[in-house]
């Protein structure tokens, strides 16, 4: 009998607390079962916390028991390929995508991927920014001929849903939220000064971020901004002033 | 790095009480931190970090190194220590007898390991390794264990003991885990202690541990680190300094539950008082 033998059984026997195992070392006893489910327990519940902890309003949105039961099936599926345990729980929202049939609230991933994204922008590196007076240094025409990369915090989400109405609705109350939520939302998560922000952006403005994620030229999107947005009166100089507030800019190149 | 952690008390740094140490500046020797609570690129635990470890020394004590797989230590898992390891200085660095890791799958636990010679010249390798890249003596604690392994060559003080031998690592004594292993296992604490080299400790812990029913006979020892140190843990603390006469850096872990920090700095203070009166010269 081998080390890699018994490890192989014990993992199995761990994620798979349904089926049976034969693992070496452990003599199979029906107390030996109860002391088996301690470190299945301590497994579990241990990851479960991390996933609770990190998608709190998804939690809230289908019910304790109910996130309960998707986490356990998301960690038997999804054992953490890391020891590092921040980044636990990055595939959930396509978990719950791909899970949709098992519960019936449309816009439970996006709920999940607005969590996921604050979580990663708050371990995302700090200070990453360009400051405005090296933004400043820099001729408006090469400028504008630029594309911008932003930092790596910075994630658009754009939903069917309004995923931020909802998301702020139950980060506050455990009531149900009754007003009418089939309306696109746009959110844009990053970070400044060391906090998450979580911004509900116009539709003009996210459209102007998605170019600039999409790196078309500075020059190109605020063209392609001001065709959009022909029929109100939209300050390009805003847009940038915008990027720059918010510590947005990590290079141009 | 030298194994320079003061031999004196301190306790688990939690997030929650990152402004109230900074603010309040409380009589603790050190702060002790899972080093893979910190494996991020930035974010406000980094930020409170830095400023307490300038002024408290620090110890990291890795949950993630699995020095007891098969499959040997991760290279990236220890890139990243010796990366926080220059960033923050801790003044010791320890780890697990156990494993987390197997096949790709890190599953957060610290699991148990059979005691054979296959295993001692595993960890051995592991050991090893881990030293030779973070180019540091480690520091392995004794585990807590729940499940009966049919097959041991050594009793756990005697693997210990070895591992020390063989790769000069120290012992981080945790004597709670001693109390939990022991009534799990229907082994004797006092055997253990007769086992234990107290030449290679060079840290103690100190935790609490709950008691649950396993069957409507048997009762199994869980440790949760959720509660204060319980008498016996702190009188057998008592009688092995008292035995070994050496002061020691002594921490007192609480992970769930969590209290106040003047609970965690009235038992870590506890400690220290013991381990004073205990040392007769």
């Amino acid at each position: 009998m081998t080390l890699k033998q018994f490890q192989d059984a014990f993992s199995a026997q761990l994620l798979s607390p349904n089926n049976a195992h034969d693992t070496p070392y452990i003599t199979q006893s029906n107390e030996n079962v109860l002391r088996m489910k301690i470190y299945q327990n301590n497994v579990y519940s241990s990851l479960l916390d991390i996933l609770k902890n990190r998608y709190p309003i998804s939690r809230k949105l289908v019910g304790d028991d109910f996130f309960t039961v998707l986490g356990q099936q998301y960690i038997a599926n999804h054992p953490p390929e890391s020891p590092v345990m921040l980044h636990y729980g990055e595939s959930l929202p396509r978990f719950i995508e791909q899970h949709k049939d098992k519960h019936n609230i449309a816009y439970l991933s996006d709920i999940a991927v607005l969590e996921s994204a604050r979580h990663k922008a708050y371990y995302a590196k700090d200070n990453d920014h360009l400051q405005p007076a090296d933004i400043a240094r820099k001729p408006i025409e090469k400028l504008l001929e630029s594309s911008i990369n932003m930092v790596p915090s910075a994630v658009l989400i754009q939903s069917s849903f309004s995923i931020h109405t909802i998301w702020l609705h139950l980060k506050e109350s455990d009531q149900t939220l009754n007003t009418d939520i089939s309306h696109n939302e746009n959110i844009f998560i990053f970070k400044k000064n060391l906090g998450v922000q979580t911004l509900r952006l116009q539709d003009a403005y996210a459209y102007f971020i998605q170019l600039l994620l999409n790196k078309n030229t500075l020059g190109e999107s605020l063209e392609k901004l001001i065709e959009f947005k022909s029929e109100e009166n939209f300050e390009p100089t805003e847009a940038i002033s915008f990027l720059i507030q918010n510590q947005l800019i990590k290079t141009i190149h | 790095m030298n194994s320079t952690l003061p031999n004196t008390h301190g306790v688990s740094l939690k997030s929650t009480h990152f402004q109230e140490i900074l603010s309040t500046q409380p009589d603790i020797g050190w702060f002790e931190i899972h080093p893979e609570n910190y494996m991020s690129e930035g974010g406000l635990d980094h930020y409170y970090l830095t400023q307490i470890v300038e002024r408290y020394p620090l110890s990291m004590h890795g949950v993630g190194l699995s020095l007891g797989s098969h499959e040997g230590v991760d290279t990236q898992h220890l890139k990243q220590l010796k990366k926080l390891i220059k960033q923050y200085k801790p003044a010791q660095f320890s780890e697990h007898l156990a494993w987390t890791k197997n096949s790709g799958q890190h599953l957060n636990d610290l699991l148990p390991l059979p005691l054979t010679q296959e295993a001692l010249g595993i960890v051995v390798q592991n050991i090893n390794k881990t030293q030779d890249a973070l180019n540091t003596k480690i520091f392995i604690e004794n585990p807590s264990t729940y499940i009966d392994l049919n097959q041991h060559d050594y009793s756990e003080a005697q693997f210990l003991n070895t591992l020390c031998e063989k790769t000069g690592c120290g012992l981080l004594l945790d004597i709670n885990n001693i109390v939990v292993t022991c009534s799990n296992h229907d082994l004797s604490v006092e055997q253990y202690f007769d086992e234990i080299d107290p030449r290679y400790v060079g840290e103690i812990h100190l935790a609490g541990h709950k008691n649950v029913a396993l069957t409507p006979e048997k009762m199994i020892k869980i440790d949760d680190h959720g509660s204060k140190v319980c008498d016996e843990v702190w009188a057998l603390f008592e009688n092995f300094i008292s035995q070994s006469q050496q002061h020691y850096p002594v921490l007192i872990e609480w992970d769930t539950d969590l209290p106040s920090l003047d609970t965690l700095v009235d038992q870590a203070s506890h400690a220290k008082h013991l381990m004073h009166n205990a040392f007769r010269y």
